[in-house]
């Protein structure tokens, strides 16, 4: 039971990595900064049709329904609705590819 | 500790004669530290005392001098850029603390050289990574990239660069500085040959000639 | 900007049909709707800048490269 082959979580399990639950503050201000790297992008390219005045339904799409960084709550940046979880929210890290996805809404009341 | 002592010691000389102390009336650790990469700001009381409210040491510059620059082949030298016809003014924050700056000796600056920064006062020699190509012994060099500009208690940041009329820093290129020859032996798995590769760079030494921080009404005409 | 292994094989053909076969890669195309819609497909992975003309390598090469940051002010005799 003791010493040093005592069965932890990961020797009995096989396989098991820690993920921690939250975001760290280095993590969130990376998340910011891409958050802001896909608004600027989107407006550069608004911008850029607006001169042409040509109107493209995927940007307008985007700008109708996605907030950008400035407005999105806290909670929508670094969570994400999960109804599985105790309080219907887990960690945005927990998304597979999520620093390559756009993922800033949530179904409205949780 | 130690900067608590200097920080006591700067702060009597302020309040009594209210203007700035002269260098040499500080302790010789006080100065020693112009030289070294570490950031002092001003005490407040002692701002207090010269300046009035909201002046804090770092100013950082709101005019970042953009200056078309004419682009020479790489090898050639950079030639003196063309001086912009508008340029942009001043911030007032400068302008109220540059002479503050001005007035106590022993600046230090970041100089950049191809984006890489030194930080050097008056008389450092510098021994650059590298061997500048096209200067010889005796050539003068206008540095004119800076991050930052400095003395004891006041320091100058730009964003990211100042501006290059705020400062006057030369460099005499002192001559080239070779390594001792570096041999390397190059050999793959499971064959007999061996490569000795041989190496020997040379680096350009620079003296820092002359740096000085101009007065506004020269930066201003 | 980004790579983009791993996502979706839509998304990669995205960015193969913009002509971006690897990280960093630099593509210019005009602004019509068709390119605003693949840009939007892939916009978490690439930036954009508007140009005014079609940037050549060695142009772009010389952006990318940092000032100096001295002259020549006096040269010696030589």
């Amino acid at each position: 039971m003791f010493g040093a082959f005592k069965p932890t979580n990961a020797l009995s399990g096989g396989l098991l990595w820690k993920i921690p639950w939250r975001l760290s503050k280095f993590q969130k201000q990376r998340q910011r900064r891409r958050l802001r790297a896909v608004d600027t992008v989107v407006s550069v390219i608004d911008q850029a049709l607006a001169k042409k005045g040509i109107t493209t339904k995927a940007v307008e799409r985007w700008k109708d329904e996605m907030p950008i960084e400035q407005e999105m709550l806290p909670k929508d940046k670094y969570t994400i609705f999960d109804r599985k979880e105790k309080k219907y929210r887990k960690g945005i890290h927990k998304l597979p590819k999520w620093t390559r996805l756009s993922q800033r809404l949530n179904p409205p009341g949780y | 500790m130690l900067s608590r002592t200097l920080r006591k010691s700067v702060l009597d000389t302020k309040l009594s004669t209210s203007t700035l102390p002269p260098t040499f009336l500080l302790p010789f650790r006080a100065r020693c530290f112009n030289s070294t990469t570490q950031h002092i700001d001003s005490p407040p009381e002692a701002t207090d005392a010269t300046l009035g409210s909201s002046s804090v040491p770092s100013v950082p510059t709101s005019d970042n001098s953009a200056i078309p620059k004419a682009n020479s082949p790489p090898t050639s030298i950079p030639t003196a850029p063309s001086v912009p016809t508008s340029r942009p003014a001043l911030s007032d924050s400068v302008k109220e603390l540059l002479p503050l700056l001005r007035a106590q000796p022993a600046h230090f600056v970041t100089a950049h050289i191809h984006a890489q920064p030194y930080l050097v006062t008056e008389g450092d020699i510098v021994r650059l990574p590298f061997h500048m190509p096209g200067v010889v012994p005796g050539d003068m060099l206008r540095l004119n990239r800076a991050t930052s500009i400095g003395s004891r208690d006041y320091t100058l940041k730009g964003t990211p660069y100042l501006d290059e009329r705020i400062f006057e820093c030369r460099a005499r290129v002192m001559g080239t500085e070779a390594e001792p020859m570096r041999t390397k032996e190059k050999k793959k798995r499971r064959t007999r040959k061996t490569k000795t590769v041989k190496s020997k760079h040379k680096f350009t030494i620079l003296r820092i000639a002359e740096l000085k921080v101009l007065p506004v009404e020269e930066i201003e005409t | 900007m980004r790579s983009g292994i791993g996502l979706p094989k839509r998304t990669q053909g995205v960015l193969k049909a913009l002509g971006l076969r690897k990280r960093m890669k630099t593509v210019f195309y005009p602004v019509t709707p068709e390119v605003a819609g693949q840009i939007m497909k892939v916009k978490e992975l690439v930036a954009v800048r508007e140009v005014e003309k079609a940037l050549s390598k060695e142009e772009l090469k010389e952006e990318r490269r940092p000032d100096a940051g001295y002259y020549l002010e006096s040269a010696a005799p030589r």
